[in-house]
């Protein structure tokens, strides 16, 4: 049971990462591969401030404030770059990322990584067990996802769609394209990095090794399983992905293959997902109709 | 002291010179005309007017204001906006959505206001900005289509939702980027010039691009002829059509 609650807990997670991504990426059309760099470090940050002895909730500040102010890393150049040479940078900027995590090791423990890290205390209840934690990341899912649903309907939301969708049409009327951008970047990531926070006590321990480029195209898929543009999609297909690979290790196999045709099943899942529902699982065309109609109903 | 100036306007890329040292002045609330052959180089003087593109030396002046190197977004809030040549709108969004989009925000200080004011809790758009958006779409005349999906609609009726765009900024200076191609003879005569009398009569100055030369004599007062990045001519449009050297770049003989 214990397990179900871990897998439970990392589906919350990565609905998490998902979403965040959905908003960049889905509305935006900002071409960024690197979610795993800012979930790394967003963990780090609270695991190395709890060890040295701060409580939770102040640590998931200092990795949203770390996590916004390093998104400007990836952000000023978006603005000078073509999409296709932003996917290259924020790939690089991955692999630079790992190294360092992997390199720092009197910081990070390199591979071996970071040993020994306090359970979450919020109210002076501890959260120990993998039930509590899982209820916590049910509480801690919802609120960005209603946090990052509100940005996306509200004026800056449209705007950031629109300018997604035709940026020189979006500048021709007036959008400020730029700090649009580096908004959405900074909110994006900075939500990222919360999540890492809280990851990094989902066990006692984390290395580098969860925040590689695979891991990013993880956090990708799951946006666009669930379809791009749609903040419910990510959250199915989180679901989905991240338990995919769970459910598939109780299919009994010989040992030594087992790994590599799990990751086969895996990729040949999504491929057909995919075939399925070209946009996404939830990546149908919102008709016009509905959202004019009650929009014009709204005043009148 | 014209509405917009540009003093010695120059771009290359590379080795071609687009844009030669142009200078040109537009005259308030009138309807004037840049044309030219392909390759003139006119599109590429739109581009560096409105931002779009950083010219090499030269100088644009909008309201006795120095606007090189503005970038677009700012300029359209000074009063100074464009549509583009085959037409820009946001193709997943009803009529009336791309009008709302383009609708000017009352601006309450600073640059960060618009981003604070637009985390309203109402989903989309206030009501004073439908109700704007409402009335531009029915001074193109397209109130019937205003729920439709722009993807749906006809070229023509595009062109006039990235009109009534244009009206939304309620910019003083609108540029428009061939407004003419790909229509037929009566949507231009029927719609597009009585549209385009209208918005000068309500105080806007365009500044057109054009290769439909009919389009040019009906509508324009004055007229600037561009070749090889360079401006040969400027007059009436009758005075430009007339003249025969030009006759023979533009049209050939």
């Amino acid at each position: 049971m214990d397990y179900v609650f871990l897998v439970g807990s990392s589906i919350c997670i990565y609905a998490v990462l998902g979403v965040c991504l959905n908003l960049i990426f889905g509305y935006g059309n900002i071409g960024v591969v690197c979610s795993a760099s800012f979930f790394g470090i967003g963990a780090y940050t609270s695991a190395l401030l709890t060890l040295a002895g701060w409580n939770f909730f102040p640590t998931m500040l200092v990795a949203i404030a770390v996590g916004a102010l390093l998104s400007m890393v990836i952000s000023l150049p978006a603005l000078r770059v073509h999409w296709d040479y932003l996917v290259i940078i924020t790939i690089a900027f991955n692999i630079l990322m790992y190294q360092t995590m992997l390199n720092l090791q009197d910081i990070t423990g390199g591979s071996f990584g970071i040993r020994d890290i306090p359970p979450i205390e919020l109210f002076g209840f501890l959260f120990k067990t993998r039930l509590s934690y899982f209820l916590l990341t049910l509480v801690f899912a919802p609120l960005c996802f209603l946090a990052v649903r509100y940005v996306a309907n509200s004026m800056y939301g449209i705007s950031l769609m629109a300018i997604g969708e035709d940026e020189l049409a979006a500048k021709s009327i007036g959008k400020n394209v730029g700090l649009h951008k580096i908004m959405a970047m900074a909110i994006g990531m900075s939500l990222t990095a919360a999540a890492g926070s809280l990851f990094s006590h989902q066990s006692t321990y984390i290395n580098c090794e969860s925040f590689t480029l695979h891991d990013t195209v993880l956090v990708l898929s799951i946006m666009i399983v669930g379809g791009m543009g749609n903040l419910w999609g990510s959250i199915v297909g989180a679901f989905i992905l991240v338990s995919l690979p769970e459910l598939l290790k109780f299919v009994g196999m010989s040992s030594s293959v087992a790994f590599r045709v799990r990751e086969l099943i895996f990729g040949l899942a999504i491929v057909l997902v995919l075939m399925l529902f070209p946009k996404g699982i939830m990546g149908k065309e919102q008709p016009a109709e509905g959202r004019v109609k009650h929009m014009l109903k709204q005043k009148s | 002291m014209p509405l917009l100036q540009t003093v010695d306007l120059t771009k290359s890329f590379g080795g071609i010179r687009a844009v030669e040292r142009l200078s040109l002045s537009l005259g308030d609330s009138q309807i004037t005309g840049l044309i030219g052959p392909n390759g003139a180089g006119k599109s590429t003087v739109f581009n560096l007017i409105t931002g779009f593109l950083p010219p090499d030396a030269g100088r644009v002046l909008f309201n006795s204001k120095d606007i090189t190197r503005h970038s677009p977004h700012k300029l359209v809030e000074l009063g100074l906006a464009r549509c583009w040549q085959g037409v820009r709108l946001f193709n997943n969004l009803a009529a009336i959505e791309n009008v709302a989009m383009a609708v000017k925000r009352p601006s309450k200080g600073g640059r960060f206001s618009g981003l604070i004011i637009g985390w309203t809790p109402i989903s989309g758009f206030s009501r004073e900005i439908i109700e704007k958006a409402r009335h531009y779409i029915e001074m193109v005349g397209l109130a019937g289509k205003s729920r439709d999906v722009v993807a749906d609609l006809s070229f023509a009726e595009r062109k006039l939702v990235s009109i009534a765009m244009l009206l939304a900024t309620e910019a003083k200076l609108l540029l428009l980027d061939e407004p003419a191609s790909g229509l037929d003879a009566k949507s231009l005569t029927r719609t597009m010039f009585p549209l385009l009398f209208k918005l000068a009569e309500a105080g806007r100055t365009l500044f057109l691009v054009e290769h439909n030369i009919e389009l040019v004599k009906e509508c324009c007062k004055k007229v600037f002829f561009m070749h090889h990045g360079a401006l040969l001519a400027e007059g009436t449009p009758e005075e430009i059509t007339r003249d025969s050297e030009l006759k023979q770049i533009y049209f050939g003989t």
